[in-house]
């Protein structure tokens, strides 16, 4: 039970959460408005809270909406184009996933065949024996 | 959002139904000029349209986020503008010598107005994001990407300087 509720907590409670005794947090509601029953300067700290309120509220008009904001709003969303969205998922795509591993194939066929040297070298490895092998590895230990 | 997620413009189209009204107000609320609102609440759309792949439903709410984006667009307008919008003192000398000639509502109205935008930008945004419960202290908090302490702190000095600035006009 809160027995030190005076009238600055009052005031700071006005402060946070305005006059309207629903907004005010639930533990502290009955505080207030048996203060606000008792204490003048609580009643003084209310009036004027809810005058401040009220004319907030003149004040805080909503400006007429715009005609037709909305529409300008849509209009100006990029939109997706639905033949592009069905080119590139029926079309694009399984043209570029087809072509892949003939890029690929491609790639590896010129990179041997531009060197007949280097073609020579996998030659050379591909059949070495196990001893040239071994010796290869040393070489490359040390 | 989901749908929204996956580019479909239908569900964009709804989405923008539903939360236009409400982020329309807010950008008046934040620029005062119908024009900047609009363009601003074009602007938020439009971003949400091409970043909502980043969107994390399991963070945030939409509609925090989409206060989020709305209020940085505002801050980067504003940041853009300032020193065009320098305040002219002749100008603001006439207008205090003509509030004195209104009757006694309008003149508090007009005061507590201008006091409204004389607030730093941060507790003028707090004060808009949650008077009359537009949004929770947490909810309102989590847009400005601050503790719910820091909110309410920036809502407290709000309040404090516009009930000043009420006593003196009453």
């Amino acid at each position: 039970m809160e027995t030190d509720f005076d009238v600055q907590r009052f005031e700071a409670l006005l402060d946070r959460h305005g006059a309207e005794p629903h907004d005010w947090p639930a533990p502290l509601r009955e505080h207030a408005l048996t203060l606000l029953a008792s204490s003048d300067d609580a009643k003084r700290l209310y009036d004027e809270a809810r005058l401040l309120d009220d004319t907030l509220d003149t004040i805080l008009v909503d400006a007429p909406r715009p005609l037709g904001l909305k529409t300008r709003i849509l209009a100006n969303t990029p939109q997706r184009d639905p033949w592009l969205d069905w080119f590139t998922v029926r079309v694009w795509r399984p043209v570029v996933l087809g072509c892949l591993p003939l890029a690929v194939g491609f790639a590896v066929g010129a990179n041997f065949a531009d060197d007949p040297a280097d073609l020579e070298d996998q030659v050379l490895i591909a059949f070495a024996d196990a001893d040239t092998l071994e010796a290869l590895a040393l070489v490359e230990d040390e | 959002m989901a749908r929204v997620k996956a580019q479909d413009g239908d569900a964009f189209a709804v989405l923008v139904e539903r939360h236009l009204a409400t982020i329309h107000a807010f950008n008046y609320r934040l620029t005062r000029d119908a024009e900047d609102a609009a363009d601003l609440a074009q602007e938020t759309f439009l971003r949400v349209w091409s970043k909502a792949a980043t969107y994390k439903p399991n963070r945030v709410k939409f509609t925090t986020w989409l206060h989020r984006i709305a209020h940085n667009l505002c801050i980067d307008q504003h940041r853009r503008r300032r020193p065009v919008d320098d305040v002219d003192v002749d100008t603001l000398d006439s207008g205090e010598a003509d509030i004195e000639k209104l009757p006694a509502n309008e003149r508090l109205r007009q005061a507590v107005d201008r006091a409204l935008a004389d607030l730093p930008e941060r507790q003028r945004t707090a004060l808009l994001l949650c008077h009359r419960r537009n949004m929770s202290n947490r909810e309102a908090a989590e847009v400005l990407d601050i503790s719910v302490d820091a909110l309410e702190s920036l809502l407290s000095r709000a309040r404090r300087t516009l009930r000043t600035t009420l006593r003196a006009y009453r």
